[in-house]
């Protein structure tokens, strides 16, 4: 019976956020302004995982032009250990679900994690793996904290920032097609959701040297 | 990279047309699959193409001839059996040949795009190997790249290095079958090789 009703209500809920969507929408057009609309949708796949929801799986092609993922990457033992932290997955995934931005966002707890210790670094490799996927990497700033607005946006990350703005043309454009698909079953993942992680460790084997394992093409 | 989806919000989104843009299928979970989706997979298995699944495989995707089946990365890695797994799962993708490879260097992301307007082949780099003690990155040196080379490529293109707060250089570069190798002479937190022979707002 708690089965039909988480159920329940996770459909509900997913037939109200795509009506908001499409009012949202609909006003836009009526205004003749061009609209945009993503969300941070926390913990997807992960959110199956731990049994918090269907929602957190990847139907919201539809609904969304951009999306964002937080993930809680990083605790005290694993703080600044690769491939453990990188977000390469999420971008990967992201750019099978929509068209536009894909921004990948440390969790909560990352936030804590890092305030108060020199991180700057760090936060540098995670932007540049964004630019290496083409992705786009957020963070969170907890304004109650009461937290300066610069704790978690380094000085250090302007230079990375005017470097991609000079060589923009080297970022922007489609890219010619992979020669490889990896193909993300939602109906398995939603059946055994543990499976999303083996998603998400294929992709990461495919995309760093540690592994060995690296993407490419067939030969010839 | 594509998806499928169940039939509870939507119709199912699972798309086989997508499927035929791709030489190499992977499939990370590979337990529960529609009567699509297998049918997909088994055209792939008779065009020739390569079907690689972690285990446990449906019964019926098992019955493929050809499939190659391997441990599941993730599981594997939990039992302590990660670098079993990656052996296994590397010695079934050993047809692939990698878009970039760096020398014995272990710990630096690498990736490579084409673009579709851009007459080039862009590498980006981004070092890993991190101290979280002193916020810092071991610095690189004479990095030893080999990447594929980039269809439409003639001695005439010019490679590139760009690395922020670093002037622009050029960099010499040897042909070598199908690959091209050269030596990233810096690597701090990231840095870009770019290949072409006239790049907007480079060359």
């Amino acid at each position: 019976m708690f089965q039909e009703y988480k159920s329940f209500q996770e459909e509900q809920g997913y037939r109200i956020m795509v009506e908001l969507v499409r009012r949202i929408r609909a006003s836009a057009r009526r205004r003749g302004r061009s609209l945009a609309i993503g969300a941070n949708l926390a913990g997807m796949g992960d959110g199956a995982v731990y049994g918090a929801s269907v929602l957190g799986l990847p139907i919201w092609d539809r609904v969304f032009d951009f999306i964002i993922f937080e993930e809680g990457i990083a605790s005290e033992t694993d703080f600044g250990k690769f491939p453990q932290n990188s977000f390469a997955p999420h971008y990967r995934l992201g750019r099978a679900i929509v068209p536009g931005l894909v921004a990948a966002l440390p969790g909560a707890g990352f936030a804590d994690l890092v305030f108060g210790r020199k991180n700057s670094t760090y936060l540098a490799i995670l932007y540049s793996e964004a630019f290496a996927f083409e992705g786009n990497w957020a963070i969170a700033h907890w304004w109650h904290y009461g937290w300066p607005s610069d704790a978690l946006a380094p000085a250090s990350l302007a230079e990375l920032t005017q470097f991609v703005k000079r060589y923009r043309s080297l970022y922007e454009g489609p890219r010619r097609a992979a020669d490889i698909a990896v193909v993300y079953a939602s109906q398995a993942i939603l059946a055994r959701p543990e499976k999303h992680y083996s998603f998400m460790w294929l992709c990461k084997a495919l995309g760093n040297a540690q592994s060995s394992i690296r993407c490419g093409v067939r030969r010839e | 990279m594509v998806y499928a989806g169940n039939d509870r919000f939507y119709s199912t989104r699972f798309d086989p047309q997508r499927l035929k843009n791709y030489s190499w299928v992977l499939l990370p979970a590979a337990d529960r699959l529609t009567g699509e989706q297998l049918d997909a997979m088994r055209e792939i298995q008779r065009s020739g193409r390569t079907l690689v699944a972690f285990k446990p495989c449906d019964p019926a995707l098992a019955q493929i001839g050809g499939l190659q089946s391997v441990p599941d990365l993730y599981e594997m890695s939990w039992q302590g059996k990660g670098r079993l797994s990656s052996q296994r799962l590397t010695a079934s993708l050993v047809g692939l040949e990698p878009a970039v490879r760096l020398g014995s260097e272990m710990e630096i992301l690498a990736t490579a795009y084409f673009r579709e307007r851009l007459p080039g082949y862009i590498l980006h780099f981004v070092n890993q190997v991190y101290d979280a003690k002193k916020d810092s990155v071991r610095r690189r040196a004479s990095v030893l790249v080999d990447a594929r080379r980039p269809d439409g490529f003639d001695v005439s293109w010019r490679l590139h290095f760009l690395a922020p707060g670093h002037a622009a250089s050029t960099l010499e570069y040897e042909t070598v079958g199908s690959r091209l190798r050269f030596r990233l002479p810096l690597l701090e937190v990231y840095a870009v090789a770019a290949f072409g022979r006239k790049l907007p707002g480079v060359s």
